[in-house]
């Protein structure tokens, strides 16, 4: 059992429940990866990619923020305000919200809580498209079996 | 004996009533298995989230305003998550009745209530509760941005230092025909004064956590967090409970209409073959009677 025992969830759905060799993501110290045998950690997420590795296959996973936690015995567990897989995200959509978030950050007054508002959707578009456009190329992993859908 | 006319009506009144509570029982269970799927699928994060600041929360010296502990202060915070209409059987009954035992838990604390939903909201004005907050409860399924006035409003009220705990009361979603009260305690995190399953037992030894960038930063983050996620997580278990109850109340008013219809109808039946038979009695004796 040199495993990582892993779980992404969010507050709608549980996105990965997997065994890995090792975790990749971003916090706001920067990536850090976890290998099995992690000390114990509490980090913040920032929006970015996620990438975990099963030894066999790899997921690319867009986190729009949360926390990443390491228990002890290599129990990883990230809570993400929202998640999804590469092949799950929907490029025109990403792209229009990008598009709306650039408009609204040029063109109209914000108060600073809008702003900040629109930064970060603006900040979680960019981010997705970019994972997106890297992995379009790939094929989903468990495609076929119906993991992700209830 | 009602007459054959009045039974009619009466027929005709309850087939009526019957196609509105079936009407209600369909839109019912259309939103029922929406709310299920929500409450039961967050349910996971909530869970885990909650786990988490459990184990966080046995470190003494994690310094932030949510974490102390206010052993002498005299109030207590209740949170309620109820409905805004009826129909719903026993479900804000039950909501009253745990609220109750909730406010006698510890004693010579006083209790203020923050309701959400119009029917506690009645309930606590007609009881002259002490009533700190009325939140709207939105029909429709919340969203996580709704309850960041709630969640604001309960951590400052603690952090100020005069409320021993907050708590919240709503109806566990368990399965369609089974809604639990609860309540459970939300702040503080390190000390449980309601008996309640879901408070999570310290491990021993307790896991030393690094933080990243640093605890302090973290925890600020993290415990607001933890806050709103536990309160959406109880007004969706409440929604799934709600549309549940009420599905179960008027597919059993439904029933109850279809019985009542039949014991009429043969009622009916009944009086109007007495009449015939009595007319027809009348008309041959009055034949007999002429020749």
């Amino acid at each position: 059992m040199n495993n990582i025992s892993f779980k992404l969830v969010t507050p709608e759905r549980t996105v990965l429940d997997q065994e890995l060799v090792s975790l990749t993501c971003p916090t706001t110290l920067g990536q850090i990866t976890i290998l099995p045998g992690h000390a114990s950690l509490v980090a913040t997420l920032i929006p970015g990619e996620l990438h975990a590795r099963t030894g066999k296959d790899d997921f690319y996973i867009f986190v729009s923020g949360g926390f990443v936690q390491v228990n002890p015995n290599s129990e990883v567990i990230v809570l993400a305000d929202s998640a999804e897989h590469h092949h799950e995200i929907d490029l025109k959509r990403a792209e229009e919200a990008r598009a709306r978030a650039q408009k609204a950050l040029t063109e109209q007054k914000l108060s600073d809580e809008e702003y900040a508002k629109v930064a970060a959707a603006l900040e979680r578009s960019t981010g997705r498209l970019n994972i997106k456009r890297k992995h379009s190329h790939r094929k989903n992993p468990l495609a076929g079996e119906a993991v992700f859908k209830e | 004996m009602p007459g054959i006319k009045e039974l009619k009506n009466r027929i005709k009144s309850i087939g009526s009533t019957r196609k509105i509570t079936r009407a209600m029982q369909m839109v019912s269970a259309a939103k029922m298995r929406k709310a299920q799927n929500a409450a039961l699928n967050s349910r996971v994060y909530s869970d885990l989230a909650w786990e988490l600041i459990h184990n966080l929360a046995q470190k003494t010296h994690l310094e932030n305003p949510l974490l102390q502990v206010f052993p002498e202060a005299t109030k207590t915070g209740i949170i309620v998550i109820s409905t805004n209409k009826g129909y719903v059987g026993s479900f804000n009954t039950n909501l009253a009745n745990k609220i109750k035992e909730t406010e006698g838990v510890v004693e010579n604390v006083n209790a203020e209530l923050f309701v959400m939903g119009k029917k506690i909201k009645e309930y606590a004005v007609r009881l002259n509760k002490n009533l700190a907050a009325d939140f709207p409860k939105s029909d429709s399924l919340a969203t996580v941005e709704s309850i960041y006035p709630l969640a604001k409003l309960v951590s400052d009220l603690y952090k100020t230092g005069e409320y021993k705990f907050i708590s919240i009361v709503f109806n566990k979603f368990i399965s369609t025909i089974n809604q639990k009260p609860v309540a459970r305690q939300l702040l503080p995190f390190a000390e449980s004064y309601i008996k309640d399953s879901h408070f999570v037992a310290p491990k021993n030894p307790p896991t030393e956590y690094l933080f990243e960038p640093d605890p302090h930063l973290v925890l600020d983050n993290l415990l607001p967090r933890i806050i709103e996620s536990q309160i959406y997580q109880a007004i969706l278990e409440s929604d799934a409970s709600e549309h549940s109850a009420r599905m179960v109340t008027m597919k059993n008013a439904t029933e109850a209409a279809e019985d009542l219809i039949s014991d009429y109808t043969l009622t009916y039946n009944q009086l109007r073959q007495n009449k015939i038979t009595t007319e027809l009695a009348e008309i041959t004796a009055g034949k007999i009677a002429l020749e």
